[in-house]
């Protein structure tokens, strides 16, 4: 186990429990931290790193549910997989809803258990790979001036280069060099991945110049 | 002599002279008789009264009469009579003679009106009044001169009318000399003693009460004779069985001396015998009364002693040699022996357990399926039918049985026997009432006794259901309980074989993954003996234990579900509490019931709100409290009163049971459970317990202890 394997962070308030989730995932290669009580993890620095929570439902103080929100709040988007002595069929729910990977009841078999906790893993690098690239690109869009934001928005939604002008008032050729600049900073070879980079950044199109659009014939 | 008795001698000394003048010259013409007594020596009065009488007795004679007193001595003329000795015309009136010759000395030589009965020639007797004088001349008495009437015919009627009026009288009368010879009976008393007129007057009348069978003792005779005043006594002639009141007036002469005594003997017995019986009804009726206020506070295990106490007492009272309670067999096929009491000489009696219905068929025949009474006072009395009852009984000793049925709602239940051994018991048709009546108490006690049993056993299973949902609702804290050690062993366990697997096992870690599966186990064991001992039924193991322990346990029982439910439960123990004595299962269910009731108070509060908190503290001297207190909405004021009463309950799907059976648990553990509001809302349910004391050992060690009281099952209390 080196400082580079994923951590599975185990909450639970029964000592031998933690002890015990604890060995197994150690012994299955994981490094594992545990924490008697949600507070615990919630003032650990490391909620941000990578990893997944193995959580228990039931929990003194704040419940395995609770915790999940506060995480989110927080906007630690690490996977929990919940871990309940009985099977409660409206919390499942509401933790699965609430973006739960898993829920087991306990007392649960190792594979099952380790099965979670791989997918959980899984789930944070593929997270964490996808949340590096929007960061790329946020940064790009970030490097766009003013009127580039507003040429990409145009862009997006399909204009041409001379509605664009129109819409902005000025000249095609002005948009045209604009336009370029933007796929440049974008890093973007094409209007279609232009587009699809501003979709994982969460960029949106402008909309009354669509309906605009969409009333030509 | 002094000089006034002198001058009283002088002037009777005149009396007789002008008497003798009188009765010499009536002589002739007299109708009644007239006689002159004369001696052949003078007799001196100087001498001893004794010897005077018995002077005048030897040398009087008849010197003159008239034919009045010749006819009297039944003969024809005055001169037949003369020279008579008085000696021999006394001779047939015994010593009645000599005795008026004593009056007649000791009077001054005077007899006035006395009586004398003569025996007449023809045998019959006479009565006459005598009077004589007697003339004393130089210190002699040298005549005497007498008249006498024939008072027979007189007396006669007097007498007669008297013994017509002794006759009429119901009662005996009898009058006694002073050696209580009997002079006068009347035909009452010739029938009272069953004795001839003849059997009865001039006995001795402590020979008539020896062969009449009456205690010389009890005859108040005697001691009216020495006490001279009326006496009155009560006496028992028990071989006749019959009593008599005997009262006895003495008849006193002028010197205040008894010379005779009237003796009345009536016949009490009637009055007697209501009286005795009045008296043994009220006594019968006391027992009842007595037996009927030990029943109604015996407890359950004391009835059957009660029951045998009050066979006794039916045995001694009725003086019967053994009574018996028998119950009929549910199937009415049997009948077993609830109690039996023995006479102590009568040995054991029924010793053997035998089949009454087998051994008496016709008894029980008659008894049991016709619920009639059976009495036979003696064999005989048992009809023909009943040969093999009346073989059983003469095997048994049985002389006298009598069998009552006792109905317990419409059939016959019970069955009293009353048996005589010793002898034939005639008295025992009076009684059936009696024993009736106390049968049926002894039964209602027993019916009683019955129904608490029931009531108990109902309870028991009630109390078992209240448990069994009490510990429904902590089915997922028990389900938590156990999982957390199981998850922990398996994870353990599959740590482990991942670890040999891949042959990286480090043998000190094995041995704390082993340790841990060790102690988890333990864990898991703790609780399923704990699941196991609250589903236990009834059972009762006082030990000491201590309180805070208890409140521990029971807030880490309910973690869960006050997770599960957002109940911050809240400890407040006292530092030091002293131990106390109790059942710690029973007790944990108390405990349970209040927080999980607390519990459900604050359900619908908002989250930060809902707090519960358990607190124990010592309450010198000698209890200890525990209490529950919520922050919910309370009790209503209405119910504050009757939340311990059975089927209280303010929940959707209660039993209503909870508090009750907690109430009857702390009761039994000799505690109080109370409620009341808090004043700043919510309320708070506690109980106090007696603290432990060393010798306080009454409970310790039993295992099956009288069960918690049942609580009354009224409607709840106003």
């Amino acid at each position: 186990v080196t400082a580079a394997s994923p951590t599975v962070f185990v909450v639970d308030d029964d000592s031998s429990l933690r002890r015990s989730l604890a060995r197994l995932l150690e012994a299955a290669g994981y490094r594992a931290e545990t924490f008697a009580a949600p507070a615990d993890f919630l003032a650990h620095a490391g909620i941000q790193g990578s990893g997944c929570l193995l959580l228990d439902l039931q929990l003194p103080g704040l419940n395995g549910l609770e915790l999940q929100q506060r995480l989110h709040e927080a906007g630690c988007l690490m996977p929990i997989v919940f871990l309940s002595g009985q099977a409660d069929v409206p919390d499942s729910v509401r933790a699965m809803k609430a973006g739960a990977l898993d829920f087991l009841t306990k007392p649960c078999r190792d594979v099952d258990l380790l099965a979670a906790v791989a997918s959980a893993l899984e789930m944070d690098r593929r997270q964490r790979r996808e949340r590096a690239e929007v960061g790329v690109i946020q940064e790009h869009l970030a490097s766009l001036t003013p009127r580039e934001r507003e040429v990409l928005s145009h862009v997006l939604s399909g204009a041409l280069n001379k509605q664009i002008a129109d819409a902005l008032g000025t000249v095609e050729k002005t948009i045209k060099v604009h336009r370029a600049r933007v796929m440049a900073k974008m890093q973007a070879g094409s209007v279609a991945e232009l587009v699809r980079l501003a979709e994982r950044a969460g960029v949106l199109p402008s909309p009354p110049f669509q309906q605009t659009v969409a009333r030509s014939p | 002599m002094c000089a006034a008795e002198q001058a009283m001698n002088s002037r009777s000394s005149q009396l007789p002279h002008e008497t003798e003048a009188f009765y010499r010259s009536y002589l002739a013409s007299a109708l009644e008789g007239i006689w002159c007594l004369e001696t052949d020596m003078p007799v001196s009065t100087a001498l001893p009264e004794e010897e005077q009488v018995a002077l005048i007795l030897r040398c009087g004679y008849i010197a003159q009469s008239n034919s009045a007193y010749a006819r009297m001595h039944g003969v024809a003329r005055p001169e037949e009579m003369c020279r008579r000795r008085l000696q021999d015309l006394l001779a047939r009136s015994g010593s009645q003679g000599a005795e008026l010759l004593r009056t007649f000395v000791r009077g001054g030589y005077r007899l006035v009106e006395n009586e004398l009965c003569l025996e007449t020639a023809d045998g019959t007797c006479r009565w006459f009044s005598l009077n004589l004088t007697g003339i004393v001349e130089n210190g002699s008495l040298v005549r005497a001169w007498g008249s006498q009437r024939d008072v027979t015919q007189q007396y006669e009627r007097v007498a007669e009318g008297w013994l017509a009026t002794f006759d009429a009288i119901r009662d005996a009368v009898l009058v006694m000399d002073l050696d209580r010879r009997v002079v006068l009976a009347n035909t009452a008393t010739f029938a009272l003693f069953r004795l001839p007129a003849r059997a009865v007057l001039g006995r001795p009348y402590h020979e008539l009460l020896l062969e009449a069978g009456i205690r010389v003792a009890d005859c108040p005779v005697a001691r009216a004779l020495r006490i001279k005043k009326r006496t009155e006594v009560e006496i028992p002639w028990s071989v006749r069985g019959v009593w008599l009141l005997g009262t006895v007036d003495p008849i006193l002469d002028e010197a205040g001396g008894v010379t005779q005594v009237v003796h009345v003997l009536k016949d009490i017995t009637e009055r007697k015998v209501s009286e005795t019986a009045a008296c043994r009804q009220l006594q019968f009726e006391r027992c009842i009364s007595a037996l009927s206020a030990r029943l109604m506070q015996a407890s359950n295990d004391q009835v059957n002693a009660e029951v045998h106490v009050a066979l006794r007492e039916i045995r001694e009272f009725f003086e019967l040699d053994r009574t018996e309670l028998l119950e009929v067999t549910a199937d009415q096929s049997a009948l077993k022996v609830v109690e039996s009491s023995p006479a102590p000489s009568c040995g054991q009696g029924l010793a053997e357990p035998m089949d009454v219905a087998v051994a008496f068929p016709w008894v029980f025949e008659r008894v049991v399926r016709r619920g009639q009474c059976v009495l036979a006072s003696t064999l005989d009395d048992l009809p023909p039918e009943a040969e093999a009852d009346r073989v059983e009984c003469l095997a048994q000793g049985i002389r006298s049985i009598l069998v009552i049925p006792l109905s317990v709602s419409a059939s016959v239940g019970y069955v009293v026997v009353a048996i005589a051994t010793r002898r034939e018991h005639t008295g025992l048709e009076e009684y059936i009432p009696r024993l009736r009546l106390m049968g049926d108490i002894l039964v209602n006690a027993l019916a009683r006794q019955q129904a608490e049993v029931r009531a108990r056993r109902l309870w028991d299973q009630l109390a078992h259901v209240a448990r069994v949902a009490a510990l429904g609702e902590l089915v997922a804290a028990l389900a938590h309980e156990l999982t957390q050690p199981l998850t922990a062993m398996l994870s353990n366990a599959q740590a482990a074989q991942r670890r040999l697997a891949s042959g990286h096992l480090d043998p000190a870690e094995l041995e704390e993954i082993l340790a841990d599966i060790v102690s988890d186990d333990l864990r898991a064991g703790e609780v399923i003996r704990r699941v196991r001992l609250s589903l236990k039924k009834g059972t009762w193991q006082p030990q000491r234990l201590d309180c805070n322990r208890l409140v521990i346990d029971v807030a880490r029982l309910l973690r869960n579900d006050a997770l599960l439910r957002q109940v911050a439960i809240s400890l407040d123990l006292a530092p030091t509490l002293p131990s106390v004595q109790g059942d710690p299962i029973q007790l944990q269910q108390v405990l349970l019931n209040l927080v999980v009731n607390a519990m459900d108070a604050v359900e619908d509060l908002p989250a930060t709100r809902r707090q519960v908190r358990i607190a124990t503290r010592s309450l010198p001297p000698g209890r200890i409290q525990v209490e529950v207190c919520d922050r919910g909405p309370g009790i209503a004021a209405d119910n504050l009163a009757g939340v311990f009463a059975p089927f209280y309950t303010t929940k959707p799907v209660g039993l209503g049971m909870g508090l009750a059976i907690c109430r009857s648990i702390i009761q039994a553990h000799e505690g109080t459970i109370e409620a009341r509001n808090n004043p700043d809302g919510g309320a708070t349910l506690w109980f106090t317990l007696p603290v432990y004391e060393p010798g306080q050992t009454v409970q310790a060690g039993v295992p099956t202890l009288p069960l918690p009281a049942l609580p009354s099952m009224s409607p709840g209390r106003p």
